[in-house]
């Protein structure tokens, strides 16, 4: 798969940020509902761009105010409603955890394939694909480059899908966080379990930056705390500045699921450590890819 | 302390005995026969009986034993059993006063029935028709922990143990 979103990259950039015909006809006359119960303008848009780059469309306009949800519409119903209107994949995002699945359970009938673009805090499988994505681009194989993990760990569905990612890739994971947003022990020991490795935890960005290949910085959000002292207690402990990039080691990058508040200063942007844009843009190269994988025509 | 001859439960025609369960955990399991012998089904229920087994090696521990006048064994309760994570408790069937069968009750691999998942944001906890297909997978034996296939949320002990009182 990112062979193949390396092929669209290329080409990409190559052909002055176009596809030729040759890709516009990939996915012609294919179908893709996109499913937002939950909002997230970025993700739908991500695919939507990979979906039109190739030549298929897009049937959207849902929305969980409109619809029938509202009225008590299981998940089953709607995506039964939605097949039957001829799509070839649906994109989706839920609140609740594990609906993706559910949705699966129907659409298999229908020949469809289901795309889960994040359900509750359970998973975002396309977010840690295009994060592991990025550092394959940086380094090829990434079997022990050691990656920091940076800030909200407790709740954010991005650093426990990915560092399960990582294991999968041998890479080396740190925890960088304060106590009270440190990683679950649960994800902490799956990991160490199914890999054989050791998890490192750490408080203070200072003690990892001059050794980490990744920073991967997040977002401590404030709506996750029950008050707002607890909330200023952590916020903006974490601060990627330009001094502290500058320590880092050659070759080493920082990346962001975005979008940030004031994790990254914005004189981090120029340098050659920053990585999260084009991080945000292989999604949609990566996204391509599975689309291409899922419902292209095979010669 | 030994169990003294006469205070030994009288034997059974025809029907069931549960056996070996550690008095702490008497009153769960109680709470799961209940269900099976309230339909004029006679039964004998002794708590506290010592129990070499169910000792340490010097001192006798404590049991309950449950004596069942019928055929009350299916898979639920076989399942329910099992739940509990205790697995010395034994289970005889008894025909014409005779043990013609005696095992310890197994957890299931898989489970759709009994359980249900104790995440808030399960879908199965909202969604009418994903609430009709939940399933766990057994992911471990000791502890007893089963997962929920739809959200990964995981069911230790003590939320099985409630699970079980509540379905009464
Ligand atoms: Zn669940």
């Amino acid at each position: 798969m990112f062979d193949l979103a390396d092929e669209i990259r290329s080409h990409w950039i190559e052909h002055e940020h176009q596809l030729d015909d040759e890709y516009r006809k990939k996915l012609k006359g294919k179908i893709m509902a996109t499913l937002f119960w939950e909002p997230s303008t970025r993700t739908r848009m991500s695919f939507e761009a990979a979906m039109m780059h190739q030549g298929g469309r897009i049937l959207g306009g849902f929305t969980a105010e409109g619809s029938s949800t509202k009225k008590g519409e299981t998940i089953a119903d709607t995506i039964r409603n939605i097949c039957g209107y001829g799509v070839s994949v649906i994109v989706m995002r839920h609140k609740l955890e594990g609906a993706a699945r559910e949705a699966a359970n129907y659409a298999e009938d229908y020949g469809v394939s289901i795309i889960n673009g994040g359900d509750g805090k359970h998973e975002h499988p396309t977010q840690t694909l295009l994060d592991l994505y990025t550092m394959h681009r940086q380094f090829g194989d990434i079997t022990e480059k050691k990656v920091a993990i940076v800030g909200d760990l407790k709740y954010g569905r991005t650093p426990h899908s990915l560092t399960y990612g990582l294991g999968i890739f041998g890479a080396d994971v740190y925890l960088v966080s304060p106590e009270q947003l440190k990683m679950p022990p649960e994800y902490v020991s799956e990991y160490e379990k199914t890999f054989n490795k050791q998890i490192v935890q750490l408080e203070k960005l200072e003690d990892i930056v001059e050794v980490a290949d990744v920073i991967y910085m997040t977002r401590i959000q404030k709506e996750r705390f029950e008050s707002i002292e607890e909330y200023q207690k952590v916020a903006g402990i974490y601060k990627m500045d330009y001094n502290m990039a500058k320590r880092m080691k050659e070759g080493a990058i920082i990346m962001h699921p975005l979008p940030r508040v004031n994790e990254i200063d914005l004189n981090v942007d120029n340098l050659p450590q920053a990585k999260y844009f084009e991080q945000s843009q292989n999604g949609w190269f990566v996204r391509a890819a599975l689309l291409q994988d899922l419902l292209g025509v095979k010669e | 302390m030994k169990e003294k001859p006469w205070e030994k439960m009288p034997m059974i025609e025809n029907g069931v005995v549960i056996d070996h369960v550690p008095t702490d955990r008497g009153p769960l399991v109680y709470l799961i026969v209940l269900p099976y012998i309230t339909n004029g089904i006679t039964a004998n229920i002794r708590t506290n009986i010592p129990s070499q087994k169910l000792g340490d090696g010097k001192e006798y521990g404590k049991k309950w034993v449950f004596k069942i006048e019928d055929d009350i064994i299916d898979t639920t309760l076989e399942n329910k059993i099992a739940l509990t994570g205790e697995k010395e408790i034994t289970i005889n069937r008894i025909v014409n006063y005779e043990v013609v069968e005696k095992y310890h009750p197994e957890l299931p691999e898989e489970l759709s029935s009994i359980l249900q998942c104790t995440n808030p944001n399960c879908v199965t906890s909202h969604d009418y028709h994903a609430g009709q297909r939940q399933r766990f997978k057994l992911v471990s034996e000791e502890p007893v922990v089963y997962e929920c296939e739809y959200c990964g949320n995981q069911l230790y002990q003590e939320d099985i143990d409630k699970l079980l009182q509540k379905d009464i």
